[in-house]
């Protein structure tokens, strides 16, 4: 039962032992050779296609194209927020506290590691700290210390440079040290609109500002290229799969001019100090489109901070009663409802009672035979008693509405809408105090758009901040909203505007434009002081310019200055914004007015 | 067995031997009998003999190679070109692929260094604004002042000259 064959017994007894070693060492070869043409085989034939695929699967790789984030410009195209591509460094501290460095040899020269000329002098994480913390512009031991912890990943700086980061390759740490690209937010100029700009969060999405709402116009569609590597990681000619562009994000170009409104914002950091007041906001629009041209605070934190993450622009969040600003809007609708003319005459003291209540002037004076021109000349809130006498609660609570007094918003996120309860809530007091700014609450944008009403002949424009959009292709379009609805007649709106330029004189002296008429109105309020008083004051301001011929609304609110007054606090920077606007927009002088509007009889 | 077996298989040989030798033999001599026609029949065989050591040994495989090609349907020519073809498209084909493989690390490299050039140009451009908009900042800060008024020129007493009129 030999596995043997007889036969090749045979053969084998018959041959020399040599023959029968060569003989069994070439059995073994086949048997190898046959192993390995059955494997050749079974791979090319059976197994080739899979496994072709499985090698090219292993080869291939998917590079990601990053989009680049749409930058924010100023109305003339002067770039606010772009983005610029940085790294962040990684370090594999296992690695790193295995690392031993290479002393520096003719022969290791491109290898080797030193610090200035220097060898390093030690080994391990303290030396990758050595060689880093230069660069870094970190300290070597803080460095060390983040380069001693367990596990194979850790960030040791953030937004590095390209150019700080092709001086770390160059320190030959590779593996050690890695850079993971990513973008970073820069600012033209940190001061200007940081909370209305907002933030992007660590993956580069807007959380806050126009950066979130407009995140989706912004951000881009990342592209791809898939395709085969060779040993080194370099691209194996023709072997590119697929891939796909990058469509970067579209720009937003806003409203805001920015040379104005970083003049904007020195004027009320310098009010702010001047007057010692909490804070300060002012609002630049333009009477014809609406667009808003600054809008600003006083508060100095910058762009891209938490600060900026965490705060929403003072001119949409806070809200405030406008006091005597308010007059404009209370005769314009008391003139548009045919209830007054600006010539009719009153005798007014400097209180009454109504209905139980008492109302004071701001300040005492004798009885005085003013005009109602020359009751919004005087701020007088007996005088709009007065006047207001058949102009009802309901037309009064309809004129505030139509200027768009607590109901307007332009979308910026935070955005505080105000307060204006329906006439059948008010009460006795509120019916007579809504006719001088008090009862309601308003914001800096609202108190804008209404004084650009009247200057804007009657006509409400919707307000826009936000003026284009282009697309990565240079496809500008247009997404100012020119809506608008007709508050007064243009008559109307035209006596208003001489009735205010009445009272803007008589701070002409602290608000006035040499050169130009303005047409303004003073404010003052009290407000709640947070402890349960009425002890803390705004003091406003909004003025149109030229009057003649409007082009711009400039609104000034400071919270607690010294000086109490609007005309007296918020005035002077009306003036220094409105010269600087006529400066920069060549804005021809104003003829004087040959038909002033009568004021007392 | 074996012995048999051995027999049979030479005997296969040699018939095949025969079989082609005399087809070669008979064509040879079908050549031979047209190319010595002109020559006396006693030179013949001579010439054949003396033909040979005349000639060097590669002249003679040559030519016993283009005897052969004769006999096949391809010429020898045919046959020379297409190695030469095949061999000369293979050594291009390596050419080319060793440029293109350069020419992919060349590029590999030229993106590279795009890529930074982007990096630099977009950080340049970026402190370039940044430069731009601090301007009024520092003109400031060296004391210069905003105009307050804009010009302008009064023209209400404004005469022509004589020359103007």
């Amino acid at each position: 039962m030999s596995l043997i064959p007889k036969s090749v017994k045979m053969y084998l007894s018959t041959r020399s032992l040599f023959a029968k070693k060569a003989l069994s060492v070439f059995l073994v070869l086949f048997l190898c050779l046959a192993v390995c043409f059955g494997q050749l085989v079974s791979v090319q034939l059976f197994n080739g296609y899979a496994t072709a695929q499985a090698a090219i699967a292993s080869r291939t790789v998917t590079k990601v194209i990053r989009a680049q984030r749409g930058r924010i410009l100023d109305t003339n195209g002067s770039v606010i927020v772009q983005s610029v591509e940085r790294y962040n460094i990684i370090a594999d501290p296992q690695l790193a506290q295995s690392f031993v460095p290479i002393d520096c040899t003719a022969k290791t020269k491109s290898y080797c590691h030193q610090i200035n000329g220097k060898e390093v002098g030690t080994k391990g994480a303290a030396a990758v700290a050595r060689l880093l913390a230069p660069l870094l512009g970190m300290d070597a031991k803080e460095l060390g210390a983040k380069l001693s912890v367990a596990g194979q990943y850790t960030v040791l700086k953030k937004n590095v440079t390209p150019e700080v980061k092709r001086k770390i390759d160059k320190l030959n740490l590779g593996g050690i040290i890695t850079g993971e690209v990513s973008n970073e937010r820069t600012y033209s100029n940190e001061i200007v609109l940081p909370a209305l700009l907002g933030v992007v969060n660590g993956e580069g999405v807007g959380v806050t500002g126009i950066e979130q709402t407009e995140n989706k116009v912004l951000s881009g569609t990342n592209g791809y290229k898939k395709y085969q590597v060779g040993g080194t990681g370099v691209e194996i000619p023709g072997t590119e799969v697929s891939s796909k562009d990058a469509v970067n994000g579209s720009d937003v170009t806003l409203t805001i001019d920015a040379d104005v409104d970083w003049y904007v914002k020195q004027s009320l950091q310098k009010a702010k100090s001047a007057y010692k007041a909490d804070w300060a906001l002012a609002v630049v629009q333009d009477v014809k489109t609406g667009n808003i041209v600054a809008m600003e605070d006083s508060d100095d934190f910058v762009a891209g901070s938490s600060e900026a993450a965490l705060n929403t622009p003072r001119v949409v969040s806070q809200t405030f009663e406008p006091g005597s600003i308010g007059k404009a809007f209370s005769v314009a609708g008391m003139l548009q409802t045919g209830s007054r003319s600006l010539t009719d005459k009153f005798t007014v003291a400097d209180q009454i009672t109504k209905e139980g209540q008492k109302y004071k002037d701001a300040e005492n004076h004798s009885a005085e035979h003013w005009t109602l021109a020359g009751i919004l000349e005087n701020s007088s809130n007996v005088g709009m008693i007065m006047a207001g006498e058949n102009f009802g609660n309901k037309q009064r609570y309809e004129f505030l509405k139509k200027f768009g007094i607590g109901v307007d918003t332009v979308g910026i996120p935070g955005e505080s809408q105000g307060l204006l309860s329906n006439y059948s809530q008010w009460d006795v007091r509120t019916q007579q105090v809504v006719l001088f700014g008090q009862g309601y609450a308003t914001n800096a944008l609202q108190l804008t758009n209404a004084m650009a009403t009247i200057a804007n002949k009657g006509v409400k424009v919707k307000q826009n901040y936000i003026k284009s959009i282009t697309d990565s292709d240079g496809h500008t379009t247009d997404v100012t909203n020119s809506e608008s609805t007709r508050v007064l007649d243009e008559n109307v709106a035209q006596q208003m505007v001489k009735a205010l330029e009445a009272s803007g004189s008589l701070y002409s002296k602290f608000a006035g434009v040499d050169g130009y008429r303005v047409a303004a109105k003073s404010g003052t309020a009290e407000v709640a002081d947070g402890k349960g008083g009425l002890t803390s004051r705004i003091s406003d301001w909004s003025g149109i310019i030229p009057a003649d011929n409007p082009r711009f609304v400039v609104t000034v609110v400071m919270k607690n200055p010294q000086g109490t007054f609007g005309g007296l606090t918020a005035g002077p920077v009306f003036k220094e914004i409105a010269s600087f606007l006529m400066q920069k927009y060549e804005v021809p002088q104003s003829a004087a007015d040959p038909n002033p509007v009568t004021t007392k009889w | 067995m074996r012995t048999t077996a051995r027999t049979i298989s030479s005997d296969k040989l040699m018939k095949t031997r025969s079989t082609s030798s005399s087809t070669s033999a008979r064509t040879i001599s079908t050549h031979t009998t047209v190319r010595n026609a002109s020559r006396p029949a006693s030179n013949r065989n001579k010439t054949r003999s003396q033909n040979r050591p005349n000639n060097s040994s590669n002249t003679n495989i040559v030519n016993r190679a283009i005897e052969w090609s004769r006999t096949r349907n391809a010429r020898l020519i045919n046959v020379v070109v297409a190695i030469i073809f095949l061999i000369g498209t293979i050594m291009v084909s390596l050419a080319l692929r060793t440029a293109i493989v350069e020419i992919s690390f060349e590029s590999n490299k030229a993106q590279n260094q795009i890529m930074q050039l982007q990096q630099d140009v977009s950080d340049d451009q970026a402190k370039l604004d940044s430069m731009e908009a601090s301007l009024p900042k520092k003109a400031q800060d060296l004391g210069m002042v905003s105009q307050d008024n804009s010009v302008s020129i009064d023209l209400k007493d404004y005469k022509p000259s004589e020359g103007m009129k």
